[in-house]
């Protein structure tokens, strides 16, 4: 700051000010800023616990600010962790774990079921009906505008004559509303003739309730890319071709990766990266590339460190740029200095993490310990029945 | 930005007074881990003497010598210094009484310390995180707000969590 001719005198005294503590009240008085700090160091269990201290503490408990602040902190607890073996259930498998939810199934009985095994509830889920579908992983999308959950997978056909799995569109659940799982068909791929799928990618995972899949598409000897582009919470499903002519060569393939939360492809030519953004409007269904390519300079390729051909793009935000670098480095180039600011180990997947939270579903009921036993009986009858079987033969 | 060219090299020193009138000069970059004194002294400048009214002196003398830690160990930082930095601050929390450790936090809090916030609500935390109801309303003297039968209500959902 500049020393103008008509600043005023300089005080010789600061102070601080006192905001709207007084001082005798401040004896011994925490805010409810402070209050919040502290609930959220804390396991669930003491949180549903200390929701009947007052008002005030249950319903902060309750927010969806708290929730993802205590989600935040937690210490996540690996699945391979003996920890974690304890709040496995015995006759279940985990098939996905998101937001601190396990889904599972019993496969002897095809049950489905999203459970929270730190606030102890669950909620039965109605069977996907996945029978002679091949289906590749499930996905939960949470909404917090709307406090809604919905859980989506890809589904699979395997065409015998080529021997090739075919994707045929998604399946999708409004967890505590639907009462089946809605299919949506995908829509087909650009071109004319035989169209085949050269090339397919998988950005993952969800952002936003958006999912895309990348493919490279030939028809008529002539490649374009296709993204199949799947909006989770207006259960709108797109395909979006990219303009012919845009990158030219498709035949080494490109990068699909994050840009700024939305999906974009790019391909580095030369020095540089060039990229194309799916752009997506908010209270908007539809996706449009965007108008432009932009291209990011990397001028460090230039020097004789870092090698083009072990640099793949994988996420960049409004300044970072982040590339996986050969197989266990990252590194972070910074656009606005045109420079690289930062280089780490790879970590390895944290999809196998889970973490304690607060999370509730519409429709999300106690895990009754009368329920618990019925499933033990239930487990103690299928002996039974195997041994009767047994006995029979 | 001026052309201010003495900070690099010296460390410029600031007084900071309490409210029982106990003062401590302590380098800026020390005091400046404090979001408000570094609000303070990027606004205005740092050669005056800031009075800290809602903080007594014992409490400051704590948090500073905190700040003191962290600042010196920020210069270089390496994973080693990480882990000294967290058996540091485990010793730091480690034997304090409640009525101190609310007093710092409300200090911390006053002087937007927000590492040092995290570190004693983190410790208030593993204090309280196996007591009873009855047992924190009385620790924080909160009185309960409830309609009769609400509360009951509540312990009934998660009734496991009171076991």
């Amino acid at each position: 700051m500049e020393n103008g001719d008509q600043e005023p005198p300089r005080k010789r005294f600061k102070t601080l000010s006192t905001g709207n503590i007084e001082q005798e009240r401040a004896q011994f008085e925490l805010s409810m800023t402070d209050f919040t700090e502290i609930l959220s160091w804390l396991p669930v269990e003491s949180l549903l616990r200390f929701k009947s201290v007052c008002k005030e503490w249950c319903s902060l408990i309750e927010t969806e600010y708290f929730i993802q602040k205590h989600m935040s902190q937690v210490t996540p607890i690996s699945l391979k962790d003996n920890k974690f073996q304890s709040i496995k259930a015995r006759s279940f498998s985990i098939l996905y774990v998101s937001d601190g939810l396990l889904l599972e199934k019993d496969f002897a009985h095809q049950n489905y079921r999203l459970r929270n095994p730190a606030t102890h509830q669950v909620i039965y889920l109605p069977n996907p009906c996945l029978d002679g579908i091949l289906h590749r992983g499930f996905e939960f999308d949470f909404n917090p505008s709307t406090g809604e959950g919905r859980l989506v997978c890809e589904c699979l056909e395997m065409d015998m004559s080529r021997f090739l799995a075919v994707d045929k569109g998604l399946k999708l659940l409004n967890v505590g509303r639907d009462r089946s799982w809605k299919f949506l068909r995908r829509p087909m791929w650009e071109g004319k003739g035989q169209v085949e799928v050269v090339r397919a990618y998988d950005v993952d995972p969800m952002r936003d309730g958006e999912i895309h899949f990348v493919r490279i598409i030939c028809s008529e000897n002539q490649l374009s890319l296709d993204v199949l582009s799947f909006d989770v919470r207006r259960e709108y499903i797109a395909i979006n071709t990219l303009p012919k002519g845009v990158f030219s060569d498709f035949s080494k393939g490109v990068f699909p990766f994050w840009w700024d939360n939305r999906l974009a492809v790019a391909d580095i030519i030369e020095e540089g990266l060039h990229v194309m953004v799916l752009e997506k409007y908010r209270n908007q269904c539809r996706w449009s590339w965007s108008r432009n390519k932009t291209v990011i300079p990397l001028r460090f390729l230039g020097g004789n460190i870092y090698q083009k051909e072990e640099l793949v793009p994988l996420e960049a935000t409004k300044k970072e740029l982040w590339f996986r670098y050969g197989r266990d480095l990252k590194v972070c180039y910074d656009m606005k200095i045109e420079k690289i600011t930062q280089t780490i180990a790879l970590k390895t997947n944290h999809a196998l993490e889970y973490r304690p939270s607060l999370r509730t579903l519409r429709g999300m009921r106690p895990e009754h310990f009368k329920e618990r036993r019925r499933i033990i009986k239930r487990e103690k009858m299928d002996v039974d029945q195997l041994q009767q079987l047994l006995g029979g033969l | 930005m001026s052309s201010s060219s003495t900070t690099t090299t010296t460390t410029r020193l600031l007084m900071l007074k309490a409210s029982d009138g106990v003062t401590f000069e302590v380098e800026e970059a020390v005091a400046t881990k404090l979001g408000a004194i570094n609000n303070m002294v990027e606004e205005e400048g740092s050669e005056d003497l800031i009075c800290l009214p809602n903080v007594n002196g014992k409490f400051l003398g704590m948090v500073l010598e905190w700040c003191k830690k962290h600042a010196n160990n920020n210069t270089n930082s390496d994973k080693g210094n990480d882990e000294v930095n967290k058996w540091w601050d485990k010793e730091f929390v480690m034997d304090l009484d409640q009525n101190t450790l609310y007093h710092l936090l409300m200090a911390a809090d006053y002087l937007s310390g927000t590492e040092l916030v995290d570190l004693l609500t983190e410790k208030v935390a593993s204090m309280i995180r196996g007591k009873k109801v009855e047992e924190i309303r009385e620790t924080f003297k909160i009185k309960s707000d409830f309609l009769p039968g609400q509360e009951e209500e509540i312990r009934k959902k998660n009734s496991w969590a009171f076991e």
